[in-house]
């Protein structure tokens, strides 16, 4: 139980074992970008309100902006940068694809955020309906699109990954 | 060179147990150490330079401060519990809905999945979910310190914005809440301009029902509305032993701000506030009536 300032952390990032010195103060975020050069996630607000920052750790969307990355040691942890399989642009993930298609984004911003926050809730079973989506996308804010398109698009990525794992019948 | 943004550098503890937790919290007490658990709420107001605490002792990972446990009459939930936990726990939608129901209300599900029910109490942010829940359900704290332990009541812990009665050195461990009667009508009602944004006006309502509508053991939490959470007495006076009318809805929640001075700020006015509160508390208790099986005849309060 010692007192530091500086630490060693290890985690585990879109599968990869990494390794990361940083202050005790240093945000998730800003380790993810600064040390581990994954800029896709962004810092917006700083305050957990925009959403641009979220981010799976451990299996659930979180505002990377609002954990300390010494808090993330031993974790797992998903950016955007691992929803893509390879580098190749062409094996988007679901998700991403179902963006694209729907024209869900235009400066592109809040787009890690929409992204992370929709994957992490269709792995929860998200209802392919437009108020079920509307309100569990509420954390991640928008400027550009006005949030129809983006509406449309995870409405179309859940309902297909329904059709490949359809949820199992309550008993 | 330390710039003046992010937070404020600060040692980093991570303890394994309470007790442990306890020891750091009175070793460093010199330099402000506090509590990190899910930390929504205290990094924001790190980043802000709001709070400058020297050492923050993580709690997060405390075996003994996770998990709960349901008996006959009351729930105990370890502090590090995260919002989302209990939210999703099927058990607590069957035992307590009240618990389910304001748990939904705090924030967004990415706060939720990190956000603690021990840290948002033991934050007591005035508009804020958690505390006013405790408050209006009489429930309590298990506290730890280098005393030793104790419990807490709500009515005793929260004290004012951002300030409880926790002495230095004591963290909490645990919350306990009733489980309500078949006969207790409940309710939460909240306004706020987003989705997700802290209340501009809350209220939440307990009431009992006997067999000849009487209203018997009122509560109601006002919360958003001034310094922290705070039982609305006058309007709880109006319906204790009344029987039961929409009527005396009707005065009750005239009444809703007469214990509290209730201020405005950019978000909303007092006026605003004190006019959604009406409404919002007409509202909850008709709910929690009807959950009760009895329909009233349904008119929005103009003011």
């Amino acid at each position: 139980m010692t007192l530091q300032e500086h630490l060693q952390i290890d985690l585990r990032v879109n599968g990869r074992d990494e390794h990361a010195v940083v202050e005790s103060r240093t945000s998730l975020a800003d380790a993810l970008r600064h040390d581990l050069g994954l800029t896709g996630t962004h810092v917006g607000c700083e305050q957990g309100v925009c959403g641009s920052c979220t981010v799976i750790v451990d299996g659930t969307a979180v505002r990377s902006c609002l954990i300390l990355a010494v808090q993330a040691e031993g974790c797992d942890v998903r950016t955007v940068e691992g929803l893509a399989s390879g580098s190749d642009p062409e094996n988007l993930h679901p998700v991403q694809a179902a963006l694209w298609e729907r024209h869900g984004l235009q400066c592109g911003f809040c787009t890690p955020g929409v992204l992370m926050a929709a994957v992490a809730a269709i792995d929860e079973g998200l209802e392919p309906e437009r108020e079920a989506v509307r309100e569990r996308m509420s954390g991640v804010l928008c400027r550009c699109t006005g949030y129809q398109s983006i509406i449309d698009a995870i409405v179309d990525a859940a309902e297909m990954a329904r059709q490949q794992s359809p949820p199992k019948a309550m008993d | 060179m330390v710039r003046p943004v992010k937070p404020a550098p600060f040692g980093y503890i991570r303890v394994a147990t309470a007790e442990q937790a306890v020891g750091a919290l009175v070793e460093h007490a010199d330099v402000d150490a506090r509590v990190i658990s899910g930390g929504q709420s205290l990094l924001p107001m790190m980043g802000l330079r709001l709070s400058v605490p020297g050492v923050l002792v993580d709690v997060s990972r405390v075996e003994s401060l996770r998990g709960w446990s349901l008996a006959h009459d009351h729930v105990r939930i370890g502090a590090a519990v995260r919002a989302r936990e209990i939210e999703l726990a099927t058990e607590f939608g069957d035992a307590l809905p009240l618990l389910t129901a304001t748990v939904g209300w705090v924030s967004h599900p990415e706060i939720r999945n990190r956000g603690t029910i021990g840290g948002s109490i033991a934050h007591a942010d005035p508009a804020a979910e958690l505390p006013a829940l405790l408050l209006a359900m009489d429930g309590a704290v298990e506290v730890l310190g280098p005393q030793g332990a104790r419990t807490i009541s709500a009515e005793r812990l929260l004290i004012g914005p951002y300030a409880t009665s926790l002495e230095e050195g004591e963290l909490i461990t645990a919350i306990r809440l009733p489980v309500l009667g078949p006969w207790t009508g409940w309710a939460i009602e909240e306004v706020a301009r987003r989705n997700g944004d802290f209340a501009l006006v809350g209220v939440i309502v307990l009431v009992d029902l006997d067999g000849r509508s009487v209203c018997t053991n009122p509560r109601i939490v006002l919360f958003g509305v001034g310094g922290q959470a705070v039982r609305a007495r006058a309007a709880e006076a109006a319906l204790e032993g009344q029987l039961l009318t929409s009527e005396l809805l009707e005065t009750a929640a005239a009444l809703v701000t007469s214990d509290v001075e209730v201020s405005g700020d950019i978000h909303g006015s007092a006026d605003y506030r004190e006019r959604v509160a009406v409404t919002l508390l007409d509202r909850a208790l008709r709910s929690a009536v009807e959950r009760l099986g009895h329909r009233l005849p349904h008119q929005e309060i103009v003011s």
